[in-house]
């Protein structure tokens, strides 16, 4: 059996071999478009995945149930000791739980006196996670919310307790959160009770190393990390986790998501701090806009 | 015959796009959000490695470029390094099979091991060059490990189950002849 003669088989011919060389070049220079100007080429980024991954669902659903049902599975074979251990955890929750109360109900007294109120910009859209980032090479998930519900670039993702990531490349239909232990990502933080700020820069480990810190004397492991809001990126007072120290001396992050089962996540609604430009609108809000001079003749 | 030809291509053709989007969904699936220090083989670039290899007229590199590509956008990864470099590697594996030398396994196998370090080397340097975060190197070495053992299961797949065979070298005459 020989290969088809004509010229459009052909691979060797030198139609094909130019053909082969605009493709490659076109590979490189998108690469390089994106180095240079990353926004356009992730929107084209978003939008192919807004259109492709979404119609996937019906094949993806299943498996995904199937093969969570088979963990489960396996997770009821440990029952027992579980349970033999949860029965000693509940024995400390109980005290914990009557300070608990003490201290809520504390809280709110506090609360009350103050004249408290949360921020009231500060609410959140739960979303389906999707898929994840589908190599070993980024960390990253999609989620079912985009820009048909009001999801923007930047804001923060949080399961049940604590961060999860950022909202980076927004589709119609779909989302990308960039998690915590992504390589490319980087939050400013507070590490309380000392105040000291530091960056958790994540490097594809499950416990992203915390750098920067002032004065890691300061600091011991045990600390809560929460985010700074510096540069106004992320909604300040986010719980990210715990300070560790991993065996080579290294300041890490015990992340307090639950980055194992990542189901559902919470994107906070943030439309940021108004910025104080000069002195002059601290001391006064802006003004409302004039009544134009059309409007004063008549 | 063309005519049959023609259409066993394209049958064949549609069936790579649909083996690569079924390897994408498994990828995708909402499974494994903690990062992980072992990488899995690189089961698509072993089977277009294999294939350009033997019948390079079965699988044309724009067709490599387009899914490789999508593949790129799809797992957040720099759109168009990984897939340029596949799409060389492949063209170079298939300007070597033209060339109708007699080629034992052990020599193919070589050859694709050279290509995909070359690959991996590539995405390397070029991330070090144009100031990337760089992916830890464990991930990497794990791959390329474990695709090149992998690799000649993915062979017995392309050559048993597709029937996908090198050209003799009287096909490869015919051939020429045909071109004339």
């Amino acid at each position: 059996m020989a290969l088809s003669g004509q010229d459009k088989h052909n691979f060797t011919g030198p139609l094909a071999r130019l053909l082969s060389l605009i493709i490659i070049l076109f590979l490189i220079a998108t690469f390089i478009i994106w180095r240079i100007d990353s926004p356009r080429v992730e929107r084209f980024r978003t939008a192919v995945t807004d259109a492709i991954v979404p119609n996937m669902e019906w094949a993806m659903a299943p498996v995904t149930g199937v093969i969570n049902i088979a963990r489960d599975f396996r997770s009821y074979q440990a029952i027992y000791e579980q349970n033999q251990e949860l029965r000693r955890e509940l024995q400390t929750m109980k005290s914990w739980k009557e300070a608990a109360l003490q201290l809520e109900q504390e809280n709110a007294r506090l609360l009350d006196l103050n004249k408290m109120r949360l921020d009231p910009e500060l609410t959140k859209i739960s979303g389906v996670v999707l898929a994840d980032s589908g190599s070993p090479f980024r960390e990253s998930v999609l989620v079912n919310v985009g820009k048909r519900d009001g999801i923007q670039d930047g804001w923060a993702a949080m399961d049940g307790l604590g961060l999860v990531g950022r909202i980076s490349g927004v589709g119609e239909k779909t989302s990308r959160v960039v998690l915590l232990t992504d390589n490319a990502s980087r939050i400013p933080v507070l590490i309380q009770p000392s105040g000291q700020r530091a960056i958790v820069s994540g490097d594809s480990t499950i416990a992203p190393p915390v750098d920067f810190v002032e004065n890691p004397d300061l600091v011991r492991p045990g600390d809560r990390i929460v985010t700074s809001g510096e540069g106004g990126l992320l909604p300040a007072g986010l719980l990210l986790g715990q300070l560790a120290l991993d065996p080579r001396g290294r300041l890490r992050v015990r992340l307090a998501a639950d980055y194992e089962r990542l189901e559902f996540l919470r994107i906070l609604r943030d439309y940021g701090v108004p910025q104080v430009d000069g002195t002059g609108t601290l001391i006064a809000p802006s003004q409302p806009p004039l009544p134009n001079q059309d409007a004063l003749d008549e | 015959m063309n005519e049959t030809n023609d259409l066993r291509l394209w049958v064949f053709r549609f069936g790579f796009v649909i083996i690569a989007a079924a390897i994408v969904v498994v990828n995708l699936l909402p499974l494994n959000f903690t990062p992980r220090t072992i990488a899995p083989p690189d089961v698509l670039v072993a089977l277009a490695l294999a294939i350009s290899t033997r019948r390079p007229d079965y699988l044309p590199l724009w067709l490599i470029a387009l899914v490789f590509f999508i593949i790129d956008l799809l797992l957040f990864l720099p759109p168009g390094l990984k897939s340029s470099c596949v799409v060389i590697a492949a063209g170079i594996l298939g300007q070597l099979a033209t060339k109708g030398d007699e080629v034992t396994p052990s020599l193919e196998w070589i050859e694709v091991a050279m290509a995909y370090v070359g690959i991996i080397l590539a995405i390397r340097l070029v991330s070090t060059l144009a100031l990337l975060p760089q992916v830890p190197l464990s991930l990497h070495l794990t791959q390329v490990v474990g695709t090149l053992i992998f690799y000649p299961v993915i062979v017995v797949f392309v050559v048993r189950i597709l029937g996908i065979r090198r050209l003799s070298i009287t096909e490869l005459d015919a051939l020429m002849r045909g071109r004339g």
